[in-house]
Protein backbone atom coordinates (compact mmCIF):
# COMPACT_ATOMS: atom_id res chain seq x y z
CA UNK A 1 0.00 0.00 0.00
CA UNK A 2 1.37 3.81 -1.18
CA UNK A 3 0.62 6.98 1.14
CA UNK A 4 -2.54 7.39 -0.42
CA UNK A 5 -4.10 4.24 -0.52
CA UNK A 6 -3.46 4.44 3.24
CA UNK A 7 -4.83 7.80 3.64
CA UNK A 8 -8.13 6.53 1.58
CA UNK A 9 -8.50 3.77 3.32
CA UNK A 10 -8.40 5.46 6.53
CA UNK A 11 -10.84 8.02 5.50
CA UNK A 12 -13.70 5.30 4.30
CA UNK A 13 -16.26 4.69 6.90
CA UNK A 14 -17.40 0.31 6.19
CA UNK A 15 -20.89 -0.66 6.86
CA UNK A 16 -20.05 -1.97 9.96
CA UNK A 17 -18.84 1.56 11.55
CA UNK A 18 -22.07 2.97 10.09
CA UNK A 19 -24.66 0.01 11.42
CA UNK A 20 -23.16 -0.49 14.74
CA UNK A 21 -24.05 3.18 16.06
CA UNK A 22 -27.65 2.47 14.00
CA UNK A 23 -28.35 -0.40 15.69
CA UNK A 24 -27.38 1.26 19.10
CA UNK A 25 -30.14 3.97 18.40
CA UNK A 26 -32.48 1.10 17.59
CA UNK A 27 -31.71 -0.81 20.66
CA UNK A 28 -32.26 2.62 23.26
CA UNK A 29 -35.48 3.02 20.98
CA UNK A 30 -37.05 -0.03 21.76
CA UNK A 31 -36.13 -0.13 25.28
CA UNK A 32 -37.84 3.67 25.68
CA UNK A 33 -40.95 2.08 23.89
CA UNK A 34 -40.61 -0.43 26.96
CA UNK A 35 -40.53 1.62 29.32
CA UNK A 36 -43.65 3.83 27.88
CA UNK A 37 -45.68 1.04 27.61
CA UNK A 38 -44.98 -0.07 30.76
CA UNK A 39 -46.27 2.65 31.84
CA UNK A 40 -49.53 2.64 29.88
CA UNK A 41 -50.22 -0.56 31.57
CA UNK A 42 -48.85 0.47 35.30
CA UNK A 43 -52.07 2.89 35.07
CA UNK A 44 -54.28 0.36 34.07
CA UNK A 45 -52.77 -1.79 37.46
CA UNK A 46 -53.34 0.76 39.71
CA UNK A 47 -57.07 1.28 38.32
CA UNK A 48 -57.88 -2.50 38.11
CA UNK A 49 -55.92 -2.99 41.91
CA UNK A 50 -58.19 -0.29 43.54
CA UNK A 51 -61.01 -2.26 43.33
CA UNK A 52 -61.74 -4.54 45.72
CA UNK A 53 -61.25 -8.18 45.81
CA UNK A 54 -65.09 -9.60 45.44
CA UNK A 55 -65.25 -7.21 42.77
CA UNK A 56 -62.21 -8.39 40.73
CA UNK A 57 -63.16 -11.91 41.13
CA UNK A 58 -66.94 -12.06 40.28
CA UNK A 59 -66.33 -9.63 37.10
CA UNK A 60 -68.12 -10.91 33.78
CA UNK A 61 -66.96 -12.17 31.10
CA UNK A 62 -66.24 -9.03 28.22
CA UNK A 63 -66.45 -6.63 31.15
CA UNK A 64 -63.78 -3.74 31.91
CA UNK A 65 -62.27 -4.74 34.95
CA UNK A 66 -61.57 -8.55 32.61
CA UNK A 67 -60.29 -6.72 30.01
CA UNK A 68 -57.59 -4.69 32.15
CA UNK A 69 -56.71 -8.11 34.11
CA UNK A 70 -55.80 -9.22 30.40
CA UNK A 71 -54.08 -6.11 29.67
CA UNK A 72 -52.30 -6.29 33.22
CA UNK A 73 -51.70 -9.98 33.02
CA UNK A 74 -50.26 -10.66 29.15
CA UNK A 75 -48.57 -7.37 27.88
CA UNK A 76 -45.72 -7.53 30.56
CA UNK A 77 -45.02 -11.04 28.84
CA UNK A 78 -44.03 -9.53 25.68
CA UNK A 79 -42.89 -6.37 26.97
CA UNK A 80 -39.66 -7.16 29.34
CA UNK A 81 -38.60 -9.72 26.17
CA UNK A 82 -38.90 -6.92 23.76
CA UNK A 83 -36.78 -4.96 26.54
CA UNK A 84 -34.02 -6.97 26.33
CA UNK A 85 -34.40 -7.45 22.41
CA UNK A 86 -33.44 -3.59 22.95
CA UNK A 87 -30.60 -4.53 24.82
CA UNK A 88 -29.09 -7.60 22.35
CA UNK A 89 -29.63 -4.77 19.59
CA UNK A 90 -27.55 -2.35 21.58
CA UNK A 91 -24.79 -5.00 22.41
CA UNK A 92 -24.82 -6.46 18.37
CA UNK A 93 -24.40 -2.23 17.80
CA UNK A 94 -21.04 -2.36 20.57
CA UNK A 95 -19.82 -5.83 18.56
CA UNK A 96 -19.92 -4.06 15.52
CA UNK A 97 -17.98 -1.31 16.59
CA UNK A 98 -15.89 -3.23 18.20
CA UNK A 99 -14.78 -5.20 14.95
CA UNK A 100 -13.76 -2.25 12.92
CA UNK A 101 -11.06 -2.13 15.49
CA UNK A 102 -8.74 -4.39 14.53
CA UNK A 103 -8.83 -3.34 11.00
CA UNK A 104 -7.97 0.59 12.23
CA UNK A 105 -5.18 -1.28 14.13
CA UNK A 106 -3.89 -2.31 10.91
CA UNK A 107 -4.26 0.47 8.82
CA UNK A 108 -2.01 2.18 11.75
CA UNK A 109 0.27 -0.45 11.10
CA UNK A 110 0.28 -0.42 7.40
CA UNK A 111 1.58 3.70 7.80
CA UNK A 112 4.49 2.59 10.39
CA UNK A 113 5.46 0.50 8.47
CA UNK A 114 5.23 2.69 5.36
CA UNK A 115 6.78 5.57 7.06
CA UNK A 116 9.08 4.20 9.64
CA UNK A 117 11.49 2.93 7.35
CA UNK A 118 11.79 6.86 5.71
CA UNK A 119 12.46 8.00 9.11
CA UNK A 120 14.83 6.17 10.24
CA UNK A 121 16.77 6.95 6.66
CA UNK A 122 16.34 10.39 7.21
CA UNK A 123 17.81 10.38 10.60
CA UNK A 124 20.45 8.32 9.38
CA UNK A 125 21.39 10.74 6.66
CA UNK A 126 21.88 13.99 8.73
CA UNK A 127 24.12 11.64 11.08
CA UNK B 1 -5.67 22.90 27.05
CA UNK B 2 -6.34 25.68 24.54
CA UNK B 3 -6.60 24.54 21.15
CA UNK B 4 -4.32 27.02 19.22
CA UNK B 5 -5.60 26.22 16.03
CA UNK B 6 -7.99 24.29 13.86
CA UNK B 7 -7.19 22.46 10.59
CA UNK B 8 -8.05 19.84 8.54
CA UNK B 9 -5.95 16.31 8.32
CA UNK B 10 -7.40 13.95 5.87
CA UNK B 11 -10.60 15.34 6.57
CA UNK B 12 -10.53 14.88 10.25
CA UNK B 13 -10.75 18.04 11.88
CA UNK B 14 -7.42 18.07 14.24
CA UNK B 15 -5.91 20.47 16.29
CA UNK B 16 -1.96 21.78 16.98
CA UNK B 17 -1.30 21.54 20.57
CA UNK B 18 0.99 19.63 22.87
CA UNK B 19 -0.75 16.02 23.26
CA UNK B 20 1.18 14.51 26.00
CA UNK B 21 -1.13 14.53 28.70
CA UNK B 22 -4.30 13.20 29.48
CA UNK B 23 -7.87 15.15 29.75
CA UNK B 24 -8.89 15.44 33.56
CA UNK B 25 -11.66 12.90 32.76
CA UNK B 26 -9.06 10.32 31.61
CA UNK B 27 -6.53 10.97 34.10
CA UNK B 28 -9.77 10.32 36.42
CA UNK B 29 -11.18 6.94 34.50
CA UNK B 30 -7.49 5.58 34.77
CA UNK B 31 -7.91 5.43 38.45
CA UNK B 32 -11.95 4.78 39.08
CA UNK B 33 -12.28 1.78 36.37
CA UNK B 34 -10.45 -1.22 38.48
CA UNK B 35 -12.71 0.40 41.60
CA UNK B 36 -16.08 0.18 39.44
CA UNK B 37 -15.53 -3.04 38.56
CA UNK B 38 -14.64 -4.52 41.71
CA UNK B 39 -17.30 -2.56 43.26
CA UNK B 40 -19.85 -4.04 40.70
CA UNK B 41 -18.86 -7.64 41.24
CA UNK B 42 -19.20 -7.39 44.89
CA UNK B 43 -22.40 -6.32 44.70
CA UNK B 44 -23.85 -8.30 41.93
CA UNK B 45 -22.13 -11.15 44.60
CA UNK B 46 -24.11 -9.98 47.78
CA UNK B 47 -27.15 -10.14 46.15
CA UNK B 48 -26.27 -13.73 45.07
CA UNK B 49 -26.31 -14.10 49.16
CA UNK B 50 -29.03 -12.03 49.68
CA UNK B 51 -31.73 -13.97 47.25
CA UNK B 52 -30.24 -17.17 49.28
CA UNK B 53 -31.18 -15.69 52.06
CA UNK B 54 -34.37 -15.28 50.81
CA UNK B 55 -35.06 -18.71 49.31
CA UNK B 56 -34.47 -20.04 52.76
CA UNK B 57 -37.30 -17.93 54.13
CA UNK B 58 -39.52 -18.68 51.55
CA UNK B 59 -38.76 -22.15 51.70
CA UNK B 60 -39.85 -21.58 55.27
CA UNK B 61 -42.57 -20.00 54.54
CA UNK B 62 -44.02 -22.43 52.40
CA UNK B 63 -43.53 -25.17 54.39
CA UNK B 64 -47.19 -23.95 56.04
CA UNK B 65 -50.34 -24.95 54.76
CA UNK B 66 -52.39 -22.27 52.93
CA UNK B 67 -54.68 -21.94 55.52
CA UNK B 68 -52.26 -21.08 57.85
CA UNK B 69 -50.42 -19.02 55.61
CA UNK B 70 -53.87 -16.75 54.80
CA UNK B 71 -54.37 -16.74 58.27
CA UNK B 72 -51.01 -15.72 60.24
CA UNK B 73 -52.14 -12.10 61.93
CA UNK B 74 -50.02 -9.34 61.19
CA UNK B 75 -46.67 -9.19 62.84
CA UNK B 76 -46.86 -12.77 63.04
CA UNK B 77 -43.58 -14.91 62.43
CA UNK B 78 -45.39 -16.03 59.37
CA UNK B 79 -46.29 -12.69 57.78
CA UNK B 80 -43.05 -11.16 58.77
CA UNK B 81 -41.64 -14.04 56.37
CA UNK B 82 -44.31 -13.33 53.90
CA UNK B 83 -43.09 -9.57 54.60
CA UNK B 84 -39.60 -10.12 53.74
CA UNK B 85 -39.88 -12.23 50.68
CA UNK B 86 -42.17 -9.19 49.20
CA UNK B 87 -40.20 -6.81 50.23
CA UNK B 88 -37.23 -8.83 49.01
CA UNK B 89 -38.39 -9.26 45.88
CA UNK B 90 -39.14 -5.42 45.37
CA UNK B 91 -35.34 -3.92 45.86
CA UNK B 92 -32.80 -7.04 45.37
CA UNK B 93 -33.05 -6.78 41.40
CA UNK B 94 -32.61 -2.54 41.15
CA UNK B 95 -29.43 -3.71 43.66
CA UNK B 96 -28.46 -6.28 41.10
CA UNK B 97 -28.48 -3.67 38.01
CA UNK B 98 -26.74 -1.19 39.93
CA UNK B 99 -24.28 -3.41 40.53
CA UNK B 100 -24.31 -4.65 36.60
CA UNK B 101 -24.13 -0.84 35.89
CA UNK B 102 -21.09 0.02 37.64
CA UNK B 103 -19.28 -2.93 36.15
CA UNK B 104 -20.56 -1.85 32.71
CA UNK B 105 -19.38 2.04 33.74
CA UNK B 106 -15.94 0.33 34.76
CA UNK B 107 -15.42 -0.69 31.16
CA UNK B 108 -16.62 2.81 30.19
CA UNK B 109 -13.81 4.15 32.47
CA UNK B 110 -11.06 1.73 30.97
CA UNK B 111 -12.15 2.58 27.28
CA UNK B 112 -11.35 6.46 28.52
CA UNK B 113 -8.11 5.21 29.81
CA UNK B 114 -7.29 3.57 26.15
CA UNK B 115 -8.51 6.98 24.29
CA UNK B 116 -5.69 9.05 26.67
CA UNK B 117 -3.32 6.56 26.02
CA UNK B 118 -3.87 6.86 22.70
CA UNK B 119 -3.66 10.34 23.00
CA UNK B 120 -0.61 10.67 25.09
CA UNK B 121 1.20 7.86 23.08
CA UNK B 122 0.71 9.64 19.92
CA UNK B 123 2.15 13.00 21.03
CA UNK B 124 4.92 11.28 22.35
CA UNK B 125 5.86 10.14 18.63
CA UNK B 126 4.66 12.82 16.98
CA UNK B 127 7.33 14.48 19.42
CA UNK B 128 10.31 11.92 18.66
CA UNK B 129 9.88 12.82 15.30
CA UNK B 130 9.93 16.22 15.24
CA UNK B 131 7.54 17.33 12.97
CA UNK B 132 5.08 19.15 15.63
CA UNK B 133 2.77 17.63 17.46
CA UNK B 134 -0.85 17.93 16.44
CA UNK B 135 -4.07 16.09 17.87
CA UNK B 136 -7.58 15.30 17.06
CA UNK B 137 -10.02 18.04 18.31
CA UNK B 138 -12.35 15.99 20.65
CA UNK B 139 -15.43 14.91 19.02
CA UNK B 140 -19.37 15.17 19.79
CA UNK B 141 -18.47 11.74 21.04
CA UNK B 142 -15.94 11.74 22.62
CA UNK B 143 -17.73 14.85 25.16
CA UNK B 144 -21.26 12.95 25.42
CA UNK B 145 -20.18 9.67 26.46
CA UNK B 146 -19.05 10.50 29.83
CA UNK B 147 -22.14 12.35 30.20
CA UNK B 148 -24.10 9.59 29.06
CA UNK B 149 -22.88 6.98 31.26
CA UNK B 150 -23.51 9.16 34.43
CA UNK B 151 -27.13 9.58 33.60
CA UNK B 152 -27.37 5.99 33.41
CA UNK B 153 -25.93 5.51 36.68
CA UNK B 154 -28.02 7.88 38.13
CA UNK B 155 -30.98 6.79 36.51
CA UNK B 156 -30.00 3.06 38.10
CA UNK B 157 -29.34 4.68 41.32
CA UNK B 158 -32.62 6.05 40.84
CA UNK B 159 -34.71 2.91 40.43
CA UNK B 160 -32.50 1.54 43.42
CA UNK B 161 -34.13 4.62 45.80
CA UNK B 162 -37.47 3.47 44.38
CA UNK B 163 -37.34 -0.37 45.14
CA UNK B 164 -36.55 0.71 48.88
CA UNK B 165 -39.26 2.90 48.81
CA UNK B 166 -41.64 0.07 47.23
CA UNK B 167 -40.17 -2.28 49.43
CA UNK B 168 -40.72 -0.62 52.47
CA UNK B 169 -44.60 -0.12 51.37
CA UNK B 170 -44.61 -3.79 50.08
CA UNK B 171 -43.34 -4.84 53.45
CA UNK B 172 -46.29 -3.05 55.23
CA UNK B 173 -49.10 -4.57 52.69
CA UNK B 174 -47.73 -7.89 53.27
CA UNK B 175 -47.62 -7.55 57.23
CA UNK B 176 -51.62 -8.17 57.61
CA UNK B 177 -53.81 -10.99 57.93
CA UNK B 178 -54.35 -12.40 53.92
CA UNK B 179 -57.55 -14.41 55.04
CA UNK B 180 -59.09 -11.37 57.58
CA UNK B 181 -57.05 -8.47 56.08
CA UNK B 182 -55.64 -8.23 52.63
CA UNK B 183 -58.91 -10.30 50.50
CA UNK B 184 -61.44 -8.36 52.78
CA UNK B 185 -59.74 -4.53 52.12
CA UNK B 186 -63.11 -2.51 50.22
CA UNK B 187 -62.15 0.07 47.61
CA UNK B 188 -60.76 3.13 48.42
CA UNK B 189 -58.49 1.71 51.57
CA UNK B 190 -55.28 2.15 52.51
CA UNK B 191 -54.38 -1.71 51.67
CA UNK B 192 -55.65 -1.55 48.07
CA UNK B 193 -53.67 1.57 47.30
CA UNK B 194 -50.75 0.27 48.58
CA UNK B 195 -51.22 -3.17 46.37
CA UNK B 196 -52.35 -0.77 43.74
CA UNK B 197 -48.96 1.28 44.23
CA UNK B 198 -47.28 -1.38 44.18
CA UNK B 199 -48.10 -3.51 41.45
CA UNK B 200 -47.75 -0.40 38.94
CA UNK B 201 -44.31 0.67 40.36
CA UNK B 202 -43.32 -2.93 39.84
CA UNK B 203 -44.81 -2.66 36.30
CA UNK B 204 -42.44 0.28 35.36
CA UNK B 205 -39.32 -0.28 37.64
CA UNK B 206 -38.48 -3.26 35.24
CA UNK B 207 -37.84 -1.56 32.24
CA UNK B 208 -36.63 1.92 33.93
CA UNK B 209 -33.59 -0.25 35.36
CA UNK B 210 -33.37 -1.61 30.99
CA UNK B 211 -33.18 2.37 30.24
CA UNK B 212 -30.47 2.85 33.15
CA UNK B 213 -28.63 -0.50 31.28
CA UNK B 214 -28.78 1.06 27.52
CA UNK B 215 -27.25 4.29 28.51
CA UNK B 216 -24.61 3.21 30.03
CA UNK B 217 -24.19 0.35 26.88
CA UNK B 218 -24.74 3.73 24.66
CA UNK B 219 -21.92 5.60 26.46
CA UNK B 220 -19.81 2.39 25.11
CA UNK B 221 -20.57 2.70 21.78
CA UNK B 222 -19.96 6.36 22.11
CA UNK B 223 -16.29 5.24 23.36
CA UNK B 224 -15.66 2.92 21.12
CA UNK B 225 -16.93 5.45 17.85
CA UNK B 226 -14.50 7.77 19.48
CA UNK B 227 -11.58 5.00 19.73
CA UNK B 228 -12.36 4.21 15.74
CA UNK B 229 -12.10 7.96 15.16
CA UNK B 230 -8.55 8.57 16.82
CA UNK B 231 -7.43 5.32 15.01
CA UNK B 232 -8.33 6.81 11.59
CA UNK B 233 -6.33 10.52 12.72
CA UNK B 234 -3.19 8.72 13.59
CA UNK B 235 -2.94 6.94 10.70
CA UNK B 236 -3.57 10.06 8.27
CA UNK B 237 -1.37 11.69 10.79
CA UNK B 238 1.47 9.04 10.42
CA UNK B 239 1.26 8.92 6.68
CA UNK B 240 1.64 13.05 6.53
CA UNK B 241 4.20 13.24 9.03
CA UNK B 242 6.76 11.65 6.53
CA UNK B 243 5.18 13.25 3.55
CA UNK B 244 5.81 16.63 4.74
Amino acid sequence: MNADEIRQAAQRSDFRSKAGPLLAMMGMAMVVTTLVIRVVIAVTAADYYALDMVTRDSALSGSTILNDLSVISTWPLWTLPFGFLGLATLMVGIALIFSTIPGRIQQRASAMALTLPRVIESRQGTK
Amino acid sequence: MATQTAVQLGGIEVSSEKAQSMTGMQSMASKMWAPWLIMGFMIVMVSLIIGAIVANTASDYFSFSKEVREAAVANSDIADKKAFIEATKAWLPTFKFLGLGMIMGGITFALATILGNLKTGGGRVQEAIGKGTMELKPPMTAKMFPMVMMMGMMVLMASFVIGIILAVISADYWNHSIAAELNTASAGSGLLSDLGTIKAIGLWLAPLKFVGIAMILSSIVLALATIVRVLRFQTVRIVDLVND
